[in-house]
Parts: structure tokens; sequence; C-alpha cells
């Protein structure tokens, strides 16, 4: 059975996916504020391996751990999660990615949640 | 319009930046607006390039610039919070009055994107490969268990391993007497606890002396030396392991409410080597060195040793033995057998 990763043609198709999302992101006024300041290499890896992790490409997996200590100083809420999401399931569905493939990785960023949304109540 | 308003508009509204300087003072005397919107003048010395732009080394610049070379380097600006790759060229420009140069800056954002996710795609690749790597050193480890090197490295060049015949090994086959009576009066996690103790016991001892476990069926247990890797004391190897094991097992005895209780068989006979299996492979030897040392064993008592007339040949100078005169084995006819008792003191 294939992943979504093989499906959306390897690296060869998703790392355009990857800068669209780099770049297009820092332009969304609901966004822009959450990439302000962070190295650019930093962020590109993080977003590179994320993206792979979420379609169930190769590579070391990043753990719920990492995944909270990137995300804990930005301070993302509901509302800033929700618009990331919604960003990257129309990036994709630009660059051609069925829409169950879509709902699948939809699935694995939502299992991540609580690692990346600042839950004051845990802080 | 005329030709030098549209020049100046068009140079005023590209995409990168453009400033013509001074070349002994690196004085501006003219900077685009995309130059001015990335370097915004400072407060002192606002017409100086070097207090414009971070990372420029006039002295480099006028070496490069005097040799007829273009002089470049790379800076990084903040644009809107968000760190921006700028790659920076300057060369000089023909003009026959005045020494002058040219400065040219460009984005070099897209460039740098795909450069940083390659390098995090190249780390992931290269995490993968490791990965792949420790598997298969595992997987040659798990195997290295069960078969020697050579016939490891046979197997992986060409899927398959063919039998060899070993002529200068010694065989060892250990049984434990009233096994099978002690699985029916022992729990049976108890009994194969023990069975397992002692096994890994013995798998130490023949480790210290070079011998292999072949492999053990039920309470019997195989080790060969010599097989894995040439060893012209094979035949002392396997003396000294079954000598431990005897006294091992007579220590044990003593405190445990079980005695564990073993006969022990050794001849240094050939034997074939081969894998045999497909699915479930394992490395196996046959021939008439497991034959006689399994016919050594039975001819042993309990917490004996016994062992054929080569392997006492190969011993008798260094061990002691008790002669058992001839006896008849089945396969073999009538064979001269040995007791080993111990070492031969120095």
């Amino acid at each position: 059975m294939s992943t979504v990763y093989e499906r959306a043609g390897g690296f060869a198709h998703i790392h355009q996916l990857v800068i669209a999302l780099f770049r297009e992101a820092r332009k969304s006024p609901q966004l822009k504020s959450y990439f302000a300041g962070i190295k650019m290499h930093r962020l590109i890896e993080h977003q590179t391996r994320f993206l792979i992790q979420i379609m169930c490409g190769p590579g070391t997996r990043i753990t719920n751990k990492q995944l909270r200590r990137a995300h804990q100083r930005l301070d993302i809420n509901d509302a800033g999660f929700f618009a990331m999401v919604e960003f990257l399931k129309k990036t994709m569905k630009n660059y051609g990615l069925d829409n169950n493939d879509i709902n699948e990785v939809e699935d694995q960023i939502l299992l991540h949640k609580r690692y990346i949304v600042s839950d004051k109540r845990e802080i | 319009m005329d030709e030098t308003a549209l020049s100046e508009m068009l140079t005023q509204s590209i995409s990168f930046g453009v400033a013509v300087v001074e070349l002994d003072t690196w004085r501006i005397r003219f900077e685009n607006a995309r130059f001015s919107q990335w370097f915004s003048p400072t407060i002192e010395d606002d017409e100086n390039l070097a207090k414009r732009i971070s990372g420029f080394n006039a002295q480099s610049a006028q070496g490069d610039i005097g040799n007829g070379r273009t002089h470049d380097f790379e800076t990084t600006i903040s644009v809107d919070d968000y760190e921006t790759p700028l790659r920076i060229e300057i060369r000089a420009l023909p003009s026959p009055t005045e020494d002058l140069a040219v400065v040219e800056c460009l984005d070099i954002s897209a460039e740098r994107e795909m450069q940083y996710m390659l390098q995090a795609y190249s780390k992931i690749t290269e995490s993968n490969a490791e990965d792949i790597n420790r598997e298969k050193e595992r997987t040659e480890k798990l195997l290295l268990n069960v078969m020697p090197q050579f016939a490891c490295d046979e197997l992986r060049e060409y899927g398959s391993v063919t039998p060899k015949r070993f002529d200068k090994v010694t065989v060892m086959m250990i049984d434990f007497v009233n096994f099978t009576q002690m699985t029916i009066a022992m729990a049976p996690d108890r009994i194969v606890t023990e069975l397992n103790d002692i096994f890994t016991a013995i798998d130490r001892m023949s480790e210290i002396y070079g011998c292999d476990r072949i492999k053990t069926i039920g309470d019997a247990y195989l080790a060969v030396c010599g097989l894995m890797k040439p060893d012209p004391r094979h035949a002392h190897n396997i003396a000294h392991v079954a000598l431990r094991v005897r006294h091992y097992l007579e220590r044990r005895n003593i405190s445990f409410s079980e005695p564990w209780k073993c006969r022990i068989g050794i001849s240094s006979q050939p034997v074939v080597g081969a894998v045999v299996g497909v699915q479930k492979y394992a490395y196996d030897i046959f021939g008439p060195g497991v034959n006689l040392a399994a016919r050594m064993e039975n001819e042993s008592n309990e917490m004996e040793i016994t062992v054929s007339e080569d392997t006492y040949s190969l011993l008798r100078n260094d061990f002691t033995f008790e002669e058992l005169g001839e006896v008849e084995i089945k396969g073999f006819g009538p064979q001269k057998l040995y007791r080993l008792e111990g070492e031969k003191s120095v």
C-alpha cells in the first residue's frame, strides 16, 4: 500500500509544496506573525521534515516533545492552528493532491494539535 | 518621455538594488529605491557604503577591483521581520574621468530556500541510510550468531551456501541424565529457566575457548571448534570447555535442590557444514564427527567425558585420560575409547 508521500510524487513534487507553504504562509495576515524572526534554514528544515512525516514519507520522526518545543514560544492558538491547516489544505489542492490524501494529511496534523497549540493550562 | 528619464524610471523600479560608489572613499553617488529600502541610510555618514552594508570589507573589495575582478559577498537583512539573504556584487564602472564602481544587490531567498530544503532532505536521506546500515549490521550480527563469517559472506553474495567439509575440527555433544523424568517432575517454567541458565553458562565457556554452539535439541548441546575459524588447538579448546562444564555443574549441584548431571562426548572426525532450510535457515553440521561425538556421549556415565581415539591422540600430551578399551560403536565398528579426567599439571 502506497503512502500519501509516494502518491504525491515523493520529494520531487513535495519540495514545491514546502516552498509554496513557506512563502505564502509568511504573506498571510493571520499567519505571518508566527513566522517573524525565525531563522529561514530552521523553518524550512522543520517544515520539510514535518510535511514529509505527516505524508508518511521517509526520515526520522519528529518526536512530540520536539514538536512541542518548536512551537511553544510561538504561542499558537486554535484559530492560528486551524488557519494553517486550511492554508496547507488549499496549497495541497493547488498542487493537485487528491481529496482523500488531503483528508489523510489533515487527520495526521490534527493528531499533533496538542503539541503545536499552546495550552496555557499546561504551562 | 526622453531616454534619460526612462532609464532613471527603470533603474528605480527594478527588483534588485543598485548603487554607484566612488572607489577611493566608497561614498555613494547614486542609489535606486530598492537599495535605499534594503540599506536604509544611517544617521552618521549615511553616504558611506561600509556604514550601510553589514559584512562589507572595503580593503578586500579594493583588492579585488584593483585586480580587475568583481568583489562579491553575501549578507542578510531583515525585511518585515523576515531574514532576507542578499548577494552583493561590486565591480569597476568604466569611466574615463573618475574611479567609480557599481554595486548590485540581488535577493537570493529563492536560492537559499531551495538550498536549505535540499539540506533538510539530505539529512533525512542520510539518516535513512544510517538506519538501513544499522539494520544491515544487526541482521549480519544475527546471521553471524547462526553461521560462520564465510558462510554469511557466501549467502549474502550468492544467496546460498555451498556445503563444505572440515577435517580439522572437534565436536562436543552434551546431554543431561534423566532429563525426561525431570520435565515431568519439575514445573515447566522452572525447568526451562534452569536449562536456559546452564546453556547460557556453557555458551560463555565455549566463547572463552573459541568454540561455537551449533544448536541445542531439547537438553542436548552441540558445539564445535575449528569450524567458524580454523584453530590448530580445536581439540584442546573443546576439552577445556568440557572440563569446565563438568566443574560448573558440580559446583552448581551443591547449592541447588535438583542436580543436573551431564554426559559429554567428544570426537575429532571430519564434519560437513551447510545451511539447511530456505525460510528458516540455520547452519548445521553433519557427518562422522557429529555422529561419533553423539556415540561418545552415549558411552559416558553421569558427569563423565568420553573421547574418541582421534581426539585422544591430539590431547594425550596435555590431558590425563583413563583408557576404556575397545568398544563396539554403532556405525563405526570397534573403537578405542578414553575418559577425559583433567589437565596434566605443568
